[in-house]
């Protein structure tokens, strides 16, 4: 047998004094109850040691947590099933307007704040029924500030809950801040009115903002997540490079490319790119900027062309008045042997040749002048629809296989213009229209009133206001983009040498340009014409014409002549005198004003050319005016009446006369003013 | 139902001696035995001689029950002449099995399903992951039908477990008897006795069945520090300690018993799973409670059979329970006579895991360290 345990040799001891000496068939029963006996202490010192070593664990355990509630700064409470607070831990640092504990045995939805009481009292119920966590979150205004909090609610055992309070006010603050930052910059990209696209580092749009939709058409469903690839081909090579550039991480800005938008129109646009990165500094996107600038690009082209035509123009002009001198000359000698030669003389018909052809001449230079914007010849407030009715009746007379349409708007204003001027730039319209319509067509002619911004006005340098417009569209062959953007240009033809100058459309866009107006052209190849004129309306009335008598008029009186060149000088002398004038020529301003200066009391008319080198006649005008207050002074120019000479009008000059001008042209203005 | 029962002893043979009123006409004997005793293949051929009938159906045990006697190295052989019942009974072998959900998978398309009532399994208790086992049980076979049964048992030594049926031992098998018909009424019950205590702690590594750390330290370690001296009796000592289980969603824990230790990989095997995330607490025996989950087992048994003394019932009781019992290990099985009624036959062993339903209509599953108390009528 295994040792005895003691107490059953105690018991033994006391029935058999002597425990070994039991009889021999109870000793089998002894021994299993002696085994019984050990292995009751053996279970027992198991027991005692296993509840021994667990309870060393749960104190380790229970002491670790008390540590971490020594610093937690969340508070828990431990609360049965009804709410009553049954323990709490933690909570150290956090700022509570209860202590603790004080609510032990207490409920904790009645604390004074009803709608958080509720709160908490609908939160342990949901806890218990779904035996999950659930969380909630209050607010509780305190003097100075609002302070945030989230309670957690986890169900533990015995129908328990742990309630898990946290102060949440930091983060909410953080949070609310990052929303309206986010919010910010969302309205910032939102309502930005150039189209944003962002990015990511595989090139998938991960955004697109209002003004994209509003320019390119897509909408957001349609592209986001998606790679799109609307880059003209022409451009792709260069866009190639710029997106290698942003995936260096390099930004940049006002890169002139072209995108095609959802319909297909192909528009200019100037790209901007910032490079967006993630935590670790990779590229992580793009945020694009692309502006239209269409628009913009299509003013500068048209500022460019404007400023272009205005060079040319003075150049043209420049070129005008010197030839329209030489023209007078030509015309001043041809006048004085016509008045010397009888009509059945050998060279009288000669010389009529020679005035038509100086006439002919000047009408070019005319032209010429009317492209160089040099100066309104006479202006008066005109009817365009009586303009236009009456000489596009007179062209269709002589053009038959051209039918006419005309759409004149009833109570068109009326506009500031010389009609003989606008009658040619009309005529110039029709003469190009038939000229691309060679087996006849339509011809249609449209007058409106219209209001124009400043937008539309900028690259023109016009005031915003009230304008008439005309449109004369015809159904002819029409024009590409190199044509048209030529069209304007002085000398410029599509016809064969000699068949026409090139200077009608130029003339004519000089014209409308004085006349503070301007003019466009829309033209496809095959699809017809559209030349539209703008010009301002006037603020008077309209007024008739008077048309200009054609006798010589001649003269007694004294007559000054101021002008540089040696030949006007001579010819106009010739001329005057010829026709009963006395006649002094200064060569030059200087000149013109000391010969008044001596001769003033006796001079009765001075004939002043505008344009003099040195001193010119507008100073020549002053010098003459200081010196006799009733000077009679009538002005003379190669160039068109201009507003230097509306100017010197307006102070007190008796008439204005441009060169070439015929004898009994000038006849009639000396006689106008001296009369 | 006819039944007789017979024990063998080696130093006494068979009582009472053979044959039986019921050679001829049983249709089942369930016979479980050592595992020495299995292997004795005369012995063996007597039982099949005395029942040419008759499916020979059973496996080793860590214990034999017969009556309200538990004995080491017996035979306990119960046979079984149903009047109104059915019986289909299968056996799967080690070579027929891919791994143990299957092994339930192949079990289940062997029996036929039409009229089946009750499953009655037996498997072995080594090799054989239990819980992988129930759940291709209970996958593949019609919810209705209802299921118990047991892991084989090899003694203390957890060595080599064996079920056979018609034929020798075979070790990695699993067997079944279909029960068919509207006249058998089957009843169950399945409780422990055991107590968790100690704090709980998280399965952080393991593997199915396999648990190699509890809170990131080594399983095997814990469990040497808490059996002491005993460390050196693993694994049959850890069954002192069997773990309760609890996943996040359950509040009740399943028992798990350790069947096996591996000192190179530090892990311990257990009869079924143990996941990863769930939490685990030892366990201590209660000897009163002990004893009150047999009769509690016995009174659930009793309910479902409509509150009559069944004519049969099958005790499976984990060994770990007859650890801690030791001498008053009958104690149990008396109790569990006092509830049925000293009319029921009792048979049934003590084997390495449980398998039964918590409840009557709950989910079968794979229970430890509990007497189940699988109880007949007609």
């Amino acid at each position: 047998m295994q040792k005895m345990h003691s107490l059953l040799k105690r018991q033994l001891k006391h029935y058999f004094k002597n425990p070994y000496s039991a009889a021999g068939d109870l000793s089998g029963f002894i021994e299993d109850v002696n085994k019984a006996y050990l292995q009751s202490d053996d279970d027992r010192n198991m027991l005692e040691r296993s509840l021994d070593l667990s309870s060393k664990e749960l104190l380790q355990a229970n002491a670790e947590l008390n540590s971490i509630f020594q610093v937690f700064p969340d508070l828990f409470f431990r609360l049965d099933h009804t709410g009553a607070i049954l323990d709490f831990k933690g909570g150290r640092t956090m700022d509570l307007y209860i202590q603790p504990e004080r609510l032990i045995g207490k409920y904790i939805y009645d604390i004074p704040i009803k709608e958080i009481g509720k709160k908490f009292q609908e939160a342990i119920e949901e806890t218990l029924k779904s035996n999950a966590m659930v969380s909630m979150e209050y607010s509780i205004k305190g003097e100075k500030l609002e302070n945030h909090y989230e309670a957690r609610l986890l169900p533990a055992s015995d129908r328990q809950i742990i309630a898990v309070i946290r102060n949440i006010t930091k983060r909410k603050t953080a949070e609310e801040t990052l929303k309206e930052s986010e919010e910010r910059y969302r309205q910032v990209l939102e309502f930005a009115p150039d189209p944003i696209v962002v990015y990511d580092h595989k090139g998938i749009i991960t955004y697109i903002n209002p003004a994209f939709t509003r320019v390119f058409g897509w909408k957001p469903e349609e592209i986001l997540f998606k790679k799109l690839d609307h880059v003209p081909e022409k451009y792709r090579q260069a866009e190639r490079l710029k997106l290698e550039q942003v995936k260096r991480g390099e930004s940049f800005s006002g890169f002139e490319t072209c995108r095609s938008t959802k319909d297909g129109v192909i528009i200019h646009i100037s790209m901007s790119a910032a490079v967006w990165r993630d935590h670790d500094g990779h590229w992580a996107g793009s945020v694009i900027t692309l502006r239209d600038i269409t628009e913009q690009k299509r003013l500068g082209q048209e500022l460019n062309h404007a400023q272009k035509m205005k060079a040319i123009g003075t150049l043209a002009g420049g070129i005008a008045h010197d030839f329209n001198n030489l023209l007078t000359g030509i015309q001043g000698n041809a006048s004085l042997m016509l008045l010397d030669f009888a009509e059945d003389r050998i060279h009288h018909e000669n010389l009529k040749h020679i005035e038509e052809y100086v006439k002919r001449g000047a009408e070019l230079t005319r032209q010429l002048l009317g492209f160089s914007l040099s100066g309104k010849y006479e202006v008066r407030p005109t009817d365009l629809n009586e303009l236009v009715e009456k000489n596009s009746k007179m062209f269709g007379r002589t053009r038959k296989e051209i039918t006419i349409h005309r759409y004149l708007q009833n109570g068109v204003w009326p506009v500031e213009v010389d009609p003989g001027q606008i009658e040619q730039v009309l005529l110039n319209m029709y003469v190009n229209a038939w000229q691309a319509m060679p087996d006849g067509g339509d011809l249609y002619l449209h007058t409106e009133n219209v209001f124009l911004d400043e937008k539309m006005l900028k690259p023109y340098e016009l005031k915003a206001g009230r304008y008439v417009r005309i449109a004369i569209t015809d159904t002819g062959i029409g024009m590409d983009e190199t044509v048209r953007s030529r069209v304007f240009d002085p000398f410029f033809t599509t016809k064969e040498m000699g068949k026409g100058t090139g200077l009608g459309l130029s003339s004519a866009y000089g014209i409308i340009k004085n006349h503070n107006g301007f003019i466009k052209v829309d033209s496809e190849p095959g699809k017809g014409t559209t030349f539209t004129i703008y010009l301002p309306i006037s603020e008077k009335g309209l007024s008739k014409e008077v048309p200009l008598p054609a006798q010589i008029f001649p003269g007694q009186e004294t007559i000054l002549l101021v002008d540089d060149e040696e030949m006007i000088l001579g010819t106009a002398q010739s001329l005057l005198e010829k026709i009963g004038y006395q006649v002094i020529a200064a060569k030059g301003g200087r000149e013109g004003v000391d010969v008044y200066k001596e001769q003033n009391k006796k001079i009765d008319l001075v004939i002043l050319d505008m344009i003099m080198p040195g001193m010119g006649g507008a100073e020549v005008y002053k010098h003459l005016k200081k010196l006799r207050p009733d000077v009679k002074i009538l002005l003379a120019s190669g160039y068109s009446l201009n507003s230097q000479a509306f100017q010197l009008l307006k102070k007190g000059c008796q008439g204005f006369i441009q060169k070439p001008f015929t004898i009994q042209n000038l006849s009639q203005k000396i006689r106008e003013i001296l009369d | 139902m006819k039944i007789e029962q017979k024990k063998w002893l080696p130093a006494k043979g068979w009582k009472p001696s053979p044959p039986g009123e019921w050679t001829q006409t049983a249709q089942l004997v369930l016979v479980f035995g050592s595992a020495s005793n299995l292997m004795n293949q005369e012995l063996m051929k007597t039982i099949q001689k005395a029942y040419p009938k008759a499916c020979v159906f059973g496996c080793s045990t860590a214990g034999e029950i017969f009556d309200t006697q538990v004995s080491d190295d017996s035979l306990s052989l119960t046979a079984v002449h149903f009047e109104h019942t059915p019986i289909q009974c299968i056996l799967a072998q080690a070579r027929d099995l891919k791994n143990s959900y299957h092994a339930g998978e192949y079990l289940a398309g062997l029996l036929e399903k039409k009229g089946l009532v009750h499953v009655f399994v037996l498997s072995d208790g080594i090799n054989m992951n239990g819980s992988e086992l129930v759940a291709g049980l209970t996958d593949h076979f019609p919810p209705e039908v209802t299921i118990t049964g047991g892991l084989s048992g090899d003694g203390a030594d957890f060595k080599e477990t064996f079920v056979f049926l018609n034929g020798p031992p075979q070790s990695g098998a699993v067997a079944a008897i279909g029960l068919y018909g509207k006249r058998i009424k089957v009843g169950f019950g399945s409780l422990g006795g055991w107590d968790p205590f100690g704090p709980e702690r998280l399965i952080t590594r393991s593997q199915g069945n396999i648990l190699y750390e509890l809170d990131h330290k080594s399983a095997l370690e814990l469990y040497k520090i808490y059996l002491g001296d005993h460390a050196r009796d693993l694994p049959a000592s850890g069954l002192l300690f069997p773990l309760s289980i609890r996943t996040r969603e359950q509040d009740s824990g399943l028992v798990r018993t350790i069947l096996a230790i591996d000192e190179k990989r530090q892990s311990l095997i257990f009869a079924g799973d143990v996941p990863e995330g769930a939490y685990a607490r030892l366990m201590k025996a209660n000897f009163d409670r002990l004893i009150d989950g047999a009769i509690g087992a016995a009174k659930i048994s009793y309910e479902a059979v409509g509150r009559s003394s069944p004519d049969l019932a099958v005790l499976i009781s984990c060994v770990g329970r007859k650890m801690v019992l030791k001498q008053r290990v009958e104690e149990e099985v008396e109790g569990v006579l006092e509830v049925l009624g000293h009319r029921t036959a009792l048979t049934g062993f003590y084997s390495y895991g449980e398998i039964a339903p918590f409840t009557p209509g709950g989910k079968c599953v794979l229970h430890n360290q509990t007497m189940t108390v699988t109880t007949l009528s007609e």
